[in-house]
């Protein structure tokens, strides 16, 4: 039941940070695989979803060093797949508008992808999983400062990737 | 000193700016810069192309398990939880005492090596 309600979420977490579907899935499910050999050492000073956050975004950081380590030309590879998935989601009806909503998740994708794994998971947690500055520091195991930090580069870099799209469109 | 050069002084004028356009700031704080972003044109399209990032960031849709994916989902948890288990049921290898109670004669055979090994290495 738990596994069930919290899944997507998962998954989706998962998926943000490694940005391929198959890994994504893997880490998913050894995430609840660990979150049941740990739940007796839970004690619930966090929620289950920060708890559970911590776990995956671990587990996500942990696949991709691996696979760096492994074959360094995975994390290129995965530009195509990041960039076709932003292609491929939903867009609005009007063509004009949708062409500049499939740009602009383009080029999002491709500025996200470029971010380092761990400012990735930072950017992620706050802006899609709407994460409190407190939650994303005990899931990340950092400080609020550092959360901070991390934040802002991000931003400052994401708003850059964007900027001449974004300028076109006014 | 207008608030707009206050702000361009102040270290992190970035944050402060950023931190205004996801929302982020105290009432107090945010009431400040909100009057420098009125008066500072530069300070307004720097809030701007925040805030229009945060938004399509904000908009990007959520990846989900598709149908398939999320039916053999909890079946694959459960099947990893049980070889956990399964592993940690398995038993032990044997440590040394058991060992040398199991191979008497590997045991002393050696014992008997590592002497003569002593043996040889002190000599020479």
């Amino acid at each position: 039941m738990l596994v069930q309600r919290h899944q997507d979420r998962v998954f989706n977490l998962a998926y943000q940070v490694v940005r391929n579907r198959e890994d994504a899935l893997d880490v998913a499910q050894e995430a609840f695989v660990k979150a049941y050999a740990s739940l007796p050492g839970f004690k619930g000073d966090a929620s289950f979803t920060t708890w559970m956050h911590r776990i995956v975004v671990n587990l996500a950081l942990d696949c991709l060093r691996r696979q760096r380590r492994g074959d360094p030309t995975v994390y290129d590879d995965r530009l195509a797949v990041s960039d076709e998935a932003a292609q491929s989601l939903a867009a609005p009806d009007d063509p004009e508008t949708a062409l500049e909503t499939r740009q602009v998740r383009s080029l999002l994708g491709r500025g996200i992808q470029a971010l380092r794994p761990a400012h990735r998971a930072v950017l992620i947690l706050r802006e899609i999983e709407g994460s409190s500055y407190e939650e994303i520091a005990r899931a990340v195991g950092c400080s609020l400062g550092t959360v901070t930090s991390r934040l802002f580069y991000v931003r400052r870099k994401l708003q850059k990737v964007l900027r001449p799209n974004l300028d076109d469109l006014r | 000193m207008n608030l707009a050069h206050w702000l361009h002084t102040l270290r992190g004028e970035g944050r402060r700016l950023a931190a205004y356009a996801a929302d982020e700031l105290s009432p107090a704080e945010r009431a400040r810069v909100a009057f420098v972003v009125e008066a500072c044109p530069a300070c307004r399209r720097k809030v701007e192309a925040y805030q229009r990032a945060t938004a399509a960031l904000r908009a990007l849709p959520r990846a989900g398990l598709t149908t398939e994916e999320a039916a053999a989902f909890l079946p694959e948890v459960n099947r990893r939880i049980d070889q956990g288990r399964a592993m940690m049921a398995r038993p032990a290898r044997p440590g040394l005492r058991e060992m040398v109670w199991d191979h008497p004669r590997l045991s002393l055979a050696s014992a008997c090596t590592a002497i003569l090994l002593i043996i040889a290495t002190s000599a020479s």
